[in-house]
């Protein structure tokens, strides 16, 4: 009769434990890995984010002059080059945007596909690779060391391709890697080369929920003009709620990549180096009709 | 002796034929719902996750929940971000887990008329569990049991902060529905 009870007993109890345990067997679903960034932007690089699907994303990049003049011109901020920066997500893979950079008065378009997403669960992979393609047009009039420009509109294009690889470590730690080739229509003088290599790093580290600390840094893969140094920045995010607020310190001053690769002129030992900040606000284009979310 | 072997090996046969038969008895969900509303006079927030699992043991109306944090939907994708980076911290507290059963169990006969049950068990979430007893609705449909429960979260007492700068935007108390359609397994 013991045996009968005790076998009875083993059959008949599912305990709230064994449950869970059932509930826990059939998991089946692949999560991807979310957040690596605050921003689309670390600093100045591109970040492994875009913004999310049917959202426009619309991007102010604010940069002062130097601050090596100190209170004379309030550390530069007297001066500002700026670029508006709209992105617009279609999905969770690809993202469509557009710019305008007030140096060089440089409009730009580019495209932002995940290629590889970094994921947990089912489906495990390690890395995010997100491919950058931009085209940027040079609207400046000629000048007497550009007189090309008038000649020929190609003269006045650039194009930037750019591969970011990524990891996000931990909840705080994100890394990646940025090989980037730049090719421009146009150069000065005949040693300068159009193709333009250069392997760029960038991470962040979250200290608290709304606050990261983010830095990028590019090496040029050959040889460069030398008035033209290894270009770096190092800022935090804020998150507001609604806004993304970056702010940083950087060699270079302007936030479009041709100018912040290539044309970073600072250098902190003479203490010419550039504040500035990034400030985005999302808005959303999803539909009330709840079964789309 | 090999006759109370005999007898030994009889009684685990009728309690595996047994144990088959009663395992049937598991009704089971993966695509439960359950959405949250905050509602502040600045903004009415709501989120949606169909990916709730659900499971029932009819023999003892002892049920489980398990919700997976990062499959909320929400319309505002920033607002997505925000619920699981900063509030309810997913990486950290990947699922919440309600554990409990349905009082009185014995006595219930479901039918395709929607009866009022209570339940009582354990929440766990963002690394805090809390007792939750509240009433709900049971009914029988098609071969599946349904059930439905709307319940209150009050966020302090799940250690959920929220930042001064969006306090007024987000409600201390958060309306939570259940809805689940439970299959046999």
């Amino acid at each position: 009769m013991k045996y009968i009870f005790l076998a009875f007993s083993i059959c008949f109890s599912y305990s709230q434990d064994d449950l869970l345990d059932i509930l826990n067997d059939g998991a089946v679903n692949v999560e991807y890995v979310q957040s690596a960034f605050k921003g689309t932007r670390v600093a100045n690089a591109q970040s492994l984010e875009i913004p999310a699907p049917k959202v426009l994303q619309f991007m102010i990049q604010h940069r002062f002059g130097s601050i090596e003049n100190g209170f004379y011109d309030l550390f530069g901020t007297d001066y500002a080059a700026i670029r508006y920066d709209f992105s617009y997500g279609f999905n969770d893979v690809f993202a469509l945007g557009a710019g305008r950079s007030s140096f060089d008065k440089v409009y730009d378009i580019f495209l932002k596909t995940k290629l590889l997403r970094q994921s947990k669960g089912v489906k495990n992979f390690p890395i995010s690779v997100v491919l950058f393609n931009d085209i940027g047009i040079k609207t400046n009039r000629k000048s007497e060391q550009t007189p090309a420009l008038k000649e020929n509109f190609s003269n006045r294009l650039l194009y930037i391709n750019q591969l970011i690889i990524g990891r996000k470590f931990n909840r705080n730690l994100s890394l990646q890697v940025l090989p980037t080739v730049i090719h421009r229509n146009l150069v000065l003088t005949p040693d300068e080369k159009h193709q333009l290599a250069s392997l760029g790093f960038a991470g962040r580290y979250k200290i608290t929920n709304q606050f990261s600390i983010n830095a990028d840094y590019f090496i040029p893969l050959d040889n460069r003009d030398s008035n033209y140094k290894n270009s770096f920045a190092v800022g935090f995010d804020y998150e507001t709620g609604g806004h993304v607020f970056q702010v940083m310190l950087s060699n270079a001053q302007g936030p479009y990549e041709f100018t912040f690769i290539e044309e970073a002129n600072g250098d902190p030992s003479s203490g010419k180096l550039y504040l500035g900040f990034n400030i985005s606000r999302a808005f959303s284009f999803k539909g009330n009709d709840s079964e789309t979310w | 002796m090999p006759v109370t072997r005999i007898n030994m090996k009889k009684i685990f046969f009728i309690s595996f034929l047994l144990s088959s038969i009663f395992a049937k008895e598991l009704y089971i969900t993966r695509s439960g719902n359950i959405d949250f509303f905050s509602s502040t006079p600045i903004e009415d927030i709501k989120a949606i996750n169909n990916q709730v699992s659900c499971v029932l043991d009819k023999n003892n109306g002892q049920f489980a929940f398990q919700i997976p944090i990062k499959a909320f939907a929400f319309k505002n994708a920033l607002m997505q971000e925000h619920f699981n980076e900063s509030y309810l911290e997913s990486d950290i507290y990947p699922k919440a887990v309600f554990k409990g059963k349905v009082l009185g169990w014995d006595k219930i006969e479901l039918s395709k008329d929607s009866l009022e049950v209570f339940i009582e068990g354990d929440l766990t979430m963002h690394g805090e569990t809390n007792q939750i007893k509240q009433s709900g609705v049971m009914w029988l449909s098609s071969g599946s049991i349904r059930g439905e429960c709307v319940f209150n979260v009050n966020l302090v007492d799940y250690n959920v902060k929220v930042p001064k700068i969006v306090r007024e935007n987000i409600a201390e108390i958060i309306k939570v529905n259940v809805s689940v359609e439970l299959k046999k397994k």
